[in-house]
C-alpha cells in the first residue's frame, strides 16, 4: 500500500520550502551535521541571528541544551528541525514543552525510522520502514495505521489479525 | 416517569446484558429512510416525549447500574481510559455542575443537589454514594470533577479545547467507544480526531460541522445519532481491547446472528460549558440485539434494507464487512419485498 | 432567540464619557460566563430596539450580577446613547447569553494585554481570572485622563507592578515594539481598544515576527453607516428596505426576521447569509475571498443602492 493513498487528515505533512512568515532569529536543529549544512543551504543568505545544535554532536547533553536554547529564546524565533519522523517529533515535543507553536517549527524529513504507539499496551517503539511491527511490549503484531498523533509523536499499531493477535500461526 | 432500575448485568464474558420491552420501545432506531448516507444531521437538543431518550438532557435507563459497574471495571484494567489535560479542570466543573444540576431535577428519585455557596451536596440513590464538596476545589472529592461525575453517568464523554478556530479533544472518559481511542486521539483537533471516518472528509462534512460547533452557544446544546454494529453486547469496544475482542466478528453464523448481532447506536449530545468556554461531546451508547430489534416489524425491514445497500467502504469503516451478509439474509425475511422476489 | 431577563441595580459614572452598569437576575443565578465574554443588551431606542454587544467586566466567578461598561459615542446611532440617556436603575432589559468570541488561550504561558480606552472592558474579566488562577500577565493601558480611563485606580490597587499606564492627556504613549520585543516563547497577545490601535499592534507583532496565532484582538466596531438598498427574501419574496442608518441585520430583526447572531461586528460567522443575486459592500473579517460571492455578513455588510439584494431567506 502506497503512504499517500492512505494518508489521512492527521497524517503529517512535511515542509519543503521555508515559511513566509517574518522571523527575527533562527535555531536550527538536526540529528547529523550533514543535514545543518543542508538546512543552511535552503535558508536565504541573510544576517539574522541564528544557533543551531546537532544531536550527534552534542550527545547527551542534546536534550539540556535544546532546553535551555528555548527557555531564552523570545518571539520572533523560528525553529528549523531536520532529521527522521522519530527524531523530528522529539524536537517538537521539547519545543511545545517550551511554548512555540506549530507555525514556529519547520520540520524537514530525511530517512525513514519513525515511531509506532501500540494502542493496546502504550509501549513506543522506533520502526524502519514498513507497515507492520511486533510490539516489544507486549507482542501483539501490530499493523501501523496513518492515523498518527502529534501529542505522542507516533503512528498508531493495532492489531493486525485479531484471530491470530501474536501471530503465532504464521 | 420513574426510572426502573435493572440489577447488575454484564456487558463482558458472559453478556447477561438484555433489554426489557420498555427499553425496546424507546431505542433510538437511527435511520429515517431506507438508505444511509453519512451526514452531519445536527438538530438541535430541544426536550423531546415524555418517556423517550430525548425527554431529558441525559438519559439514565434500565441499564444504569450495568453501565457503571463496567465503566469501573474498565478503569481498574486500563487508566489511560480517562484523561484530563491540567487547562481542562475548570471544564470538568462545568461538566459536574450540568448533570448534577440536571440529573437531580430530572431523576428527583435517585439522585439529589443542595447548594449553599460553595458547599454541595450530593447524593446519588442509585450507586448509594452521599458527597458532600466544595465546588471548585477538587481535593474536597475523591476524584478530579470530570473523573467523579462521569464514574456516576452512561455514556463517554469528551471535554473540547476552544482555540485556534479548532476543538482540542484535551480531556474524556471514554470506556465504551466505538473503535477509537482516547489515549490516542487526546490532544488531537477536531479534524484530526476524525480523520479516520472515510468519505465524510471530502464531503467537507467535518469543516461544516467544526464551524457550527465553534459557535455553539449556552444554553443550545445539539445532538446527532451515530451507529455501528456490535458482536455480543459488547460496550467497550476499544481498540486498546481490540486483540482480545476482534475474533468475536467471526462468530456470526445464520444459526446465532439474531442473538449476538446487536445494533450500536450513539446519542451523541455537544453542549457549551460557561465557565470553560470548552465543549462536552457526550455519547451514549445503546444496543439491541436483533433478535431484540425485530420485534418492531418496521425496524427489521428498514435495517434490511439499509444493510444491503450500505457502500463498502463505510461499511469495512464501520467493521461489519464480516457479517453483513449473513445479517442480510436472516433480516430478509422481514422485508416484504425481499422474500416476495425469493419466492417468485 | 432565548434571552436573559435583568434589573437594572445600579449605574455609576465613572467618566463624563463612561457609565457602568450592574444587571442583577429577575429571578436565580445567571449563567457563568468565561473572561472575555460579551453579552448582547436590547436597549430601547425610540419605537425600535437597539442590540448592542458590551464586554462583561464582572468577576466570571460571580453569578449573582452581570456589569458593563458604556462609551457615549457622539456619532453613536443610538445605542450607546440610548444606554446613557434612556436606561434607569430600576428598568428591565433582555440580554442575550453570554458568547465569547475573545477567549483566553489555554496554552498560553504569559499573557500580554494592550487596552485602549474602553477597550478595558474584555480586560477586567481577564485580570479576575488570570489573578484567580496565578497565571502570568501584564496589562498595557492607554487612555485620556479624566475622559476614558475608567477603571485606573481599581487595577492599580490590584495588579501593582502587572499594570502598566499610558495617559495621552500627560504625554504618554505605549511602545508597542519595546512591549513585544522581549517576550519569550509562549506568550500570547490580546488587544482591545480604536481600530488604530489594534492595526498597530498587529503590525508590530507581525513584523516581529509573532505568528497569527498569537495574537488576538477584538474590536468593538459599530455598524459603519451606508447609503440605502433595500433585499428580497427569496424563500418568502418579501422585500425589505435597509435604511442607510441600520444595519442589515437590525432590519431584517426588526422585520421578524429569525436569523442566529453573535459579534455583531462581523468576526465571529453567526449571521453568515447565502445570497443568490446582488452585489454586496462585504466589511466583514470572516467570510474567505472564495466565499465572498455567496455569503454575506448581514451583522456589518450592506447591498447597494442600484438593485435589491436577493437574499437565501
Amino acid at each position: 500500500m502506497s503512504e499517500a493513498s492512505d494518508a489521512m487528515y492527521s497524517t503529517p505533512v512535511y515542509a519543503e520550502g521555508l515559511p513566509n512568515a517574518p522571523v527575527t532569529r533562527r535555531f536550527l536543529v538536526c540529528q547529523v551535521p550533514q543535514q545543518l549544512t543542508d538546512l543552511r543551504q535552503q535558508l536565504p543568505a541573510d544576517d539574522l541571528p541564528s544557533e543551531s545544535l546537532s544531536a550527534a554532536e552534542a550527545g547527551d547533553a542534546f536534550e539540556a541544551r535544546l532546553t535551555a536554547l528555548l527557555q531564552e529564546a523570545t518571539i520572533g524565533t523560528h525553529l528549523y528541525v531536520r532529521g527522521d519522523e522519530s527524531f523530528l517529533w522529539h524536537v517538537r515535543a521539547a519545543a511545545y514543552q517550551q511554548g512555540l507553536m506549530d507555525d514556529e517549527i519547520s520540520l524537514f524529513r530525511t530517512g525513514d525510522r519513525r515511531n509506532v504507539y501500540c494502542v493496546h499496551c502504550s509501549h513506543m517503539q522506533d520502526v524502519g520502514p514498513g507497515d507492520e511491527t511486533t510490539c516489544g511490549g507486549c507482542g501483539v503484531v501490530l499493523t501501523i495505521r496513518t492515523h498518527f498523533s502529534k501529542r505522542l509523536g507516533a503512528y498508531q499499531g493495532v492489531c493486525l489479525d485479531p484471530d491470530d493477535p501474536y501471530g503465532e500461526a504464521r | 416517569m420513574a426510572v426502573t432500575l435493572n440489577p447488575v448485568q454484564t456487558y463482558r464474558d458472559d453478556f447477561t446484558f438484555r433489554n426489557s420491552p420498555e427499553a425496546i420501545r424507546r431505542f433510538p432506531f437511527p435511520f429515517d429512510r431506507d438508505e444511509y448516507m453519512y451526514s452531519v444531521n445536527i438538530e438541535p437538543a430541544t426536550p423531546g416525549e415524555p418517556g423517550s431518550i430525548y425527554e431529558h438532557m441525559f438519559d439514565v435507563d434500565e441499564h444504569y447500574r450495568t453501565e457503571m459497574v463496567e465503566r469501573a471495571k474498565v478503569l481498574e484494567e486500563d487508566p489511560r481510559r480517562c484523561l484530563l489535560m491540567p487547562h481542562m479542570e475548570q471544564a470538568g466543573w462545568d461538566l459536574l455542575e450540568l448533570i448534577m444540576t440536571n440529573l437531580s431535577h430530572d431523576y428527583p428519585e435517585l439522585f439529589s443537589l443542595s447548594r449553599d455557596g460553595d458547599r454541595w451536596h450530593w447524593r446519588n440513590q442509585a450507586l448509594d454514594i452521599d458527597q458532600t464538596f466544595t465546588f471548585g476545589d477538587a481535593s474536597t472529592l475523591p476524584q478530579e470533577p470530570m473523573e467523579y461525575i462521569t464514574r456516576q453517568m452512561q455514556g463517554d464523554f469528551c471535554l473540547l479545547d476552544q482555540r485556534d478556530g479548532d476543538l482540542f479533544m484535551d480531556a474524556g472518559m471514554v470506556t465504551g467507544p466505538a473503535d477509537w481511542s482516547m489515549a490516542f486521539d487526546a490532544g488531537m483537533g477536531f479534524k484530526e480526531w476524525h480523520a479516520p471516518v472515510p468519505v465524510a472528509h471530502e464531503l467537507g462534512v467535518f469543516e461544516r460541522a467544526l464551524s457550527f460547533l465553534l459557535n455553539l452557544q449556552i444554553g443550545h446544546p445539539v445532538r446527532r445519532l451515530n451507529w455501528t454494529m456490535t458482536v455480543n453486547p459488547r460496550l467497550d469496544t476499544s481498540p486498546e481491547t481490540f486483540h482480545r475482542w476482534g475474533y468475536e466478528n467471526g462468530i456470526v453464523t445464520p444459526e446465532n446472528v439474531a442473538q449476538v448481532l446487536n445494533l450500536r447506536v450513539e446519542l451523541q449530545l455537544l453542549a457549551r460549558l460557561p465557565r470553560s468556554n470548552a465543549i462536552v461531546f457526550s455519547i451514549r451508547t445503546y444496543l439491541i440485539s436483533l433478535e431484540e430489534l425485530v420485534t418492531n416489524r418496521d425496524w427489521a425491514c428498514r435495517l434490511h434494507r439499509v444493510l444491503r445497500d450500505l457502500p463498502e467502504e463505510l461499511s469495512d469503516y464501520k467493521g461489519l464487512s464480516d457479517y453483513r451478509q449473513t445479517a442480510v439474509d436472516w433480516l430478509a425475511q422481514f422485508d416484504p419485498e425481499a422474500s416476495a422476489s425469493r419466492a417468485g | 432567540m432565548q434571552t436573559l431577563s435583568v434589573k437594572v441595580a445600579d449605574i455609576r459614572q465613572i467618566t463624563p464619557l463612561i457609565r457602568e452598569f450592574t444587571f442583577v437576575p429577575t429571578s436565580g443565578e445567571l449563567p457563568g460566563f468565561s473572561a472575555g465574554s460579551h453579552v448582547v443588551v436590547e436597549v430601547p431606542a425610540g419605537e425600535r430596539k437597539q442590540r448592542n454587544p458590551y464586554s462583561l467586566l464582572s468577576d466570571p466567578r460571580d453569578r449573582t450580577q452581570y456589569r458593563i461598561a458604556v462609551r457615549r459615542l457622539d456619532e453613536s446611532r443610538g445605542g450607546s446613547q440610548a444606554m446613557h440617556a434612556n436606561v434607569d436603575v430600576g428598568d428591565h432589559l433582555e440580554l442575550a447569553s453570554p458568547r465569547n468570541f475573545f477567549p483566553l488561550h489555554s496554552q498560553a504561558r504569559h499573557h500580554v494585554l494592550i487596552a485602549g480606552g474602553i477597550g478595558i472592558t474584555p480586560f477586567m474579566s481577564y485580570v479576575a481570572e488570570l489573578q484567580a488562577h496565578g497565571a502570568s500577565f501584564e496589562l498595557h493601558y492607554a487612555y485620556r485622563g479624566g475622559l476614558t480611563g475608567a477603571f485606573v485606580e481599581h487595577l492599580r490597587e490590584r495588579l501593582g507592578a502587572k499594570l502598566h499606564t499610558y495617559d495621552s492627556e500627560a504625554g504618554e504613549k505605549v511602545d508597542i515594539a519595546t512591549v513585544l520585543r522581549e517576550q519569550r516563547l509562549g506568550a500570547h497577545l490580546y488587544t482591545c481598544g480604536p481600530a488604530s490601535l489594534l492595526e498597530a499592534v498587529r503590525e508590530q507583532a507581525s513584523a516581529l515576527g509573532w505568528p497569527a496565532g498569537r495574537v488576538h484582538w477584538e474590536e468593538f466596531a459599530a455598524p459603519e453607516p451606508g447609503v440605502p438598498f433595500s433585499v428580497e427574501l427569496a424563500k418568502s419574496g418579501r422585500r425589505i428596505d435597509v435604511p442607510g442608518d441600520r444595519s442589515l441585520l437590525e432590519t431584517l430583526e426588526d422585520a421578524g426576521v429569525d436569523i442566529d447572531s453573535g459579534c455583531r461586528g462581523g468576526v465571529c460567522g453567526a449571521c453568515k447569509t447565502r445570497y443568490v443575486e446582488g452585489q454586496v459592500e462585504h466589511r466583514d473579517e470572516f467570510l474567505a475571498e472564495d466565499e465572498r460571492g455567496t455569503y454575506v455578513m448581514p451583522c456589518v455588510s450592506r447591498g447597494c443602492a442600484e438593485r435589491p439584494l436577493l437574499l437565501d431567506l
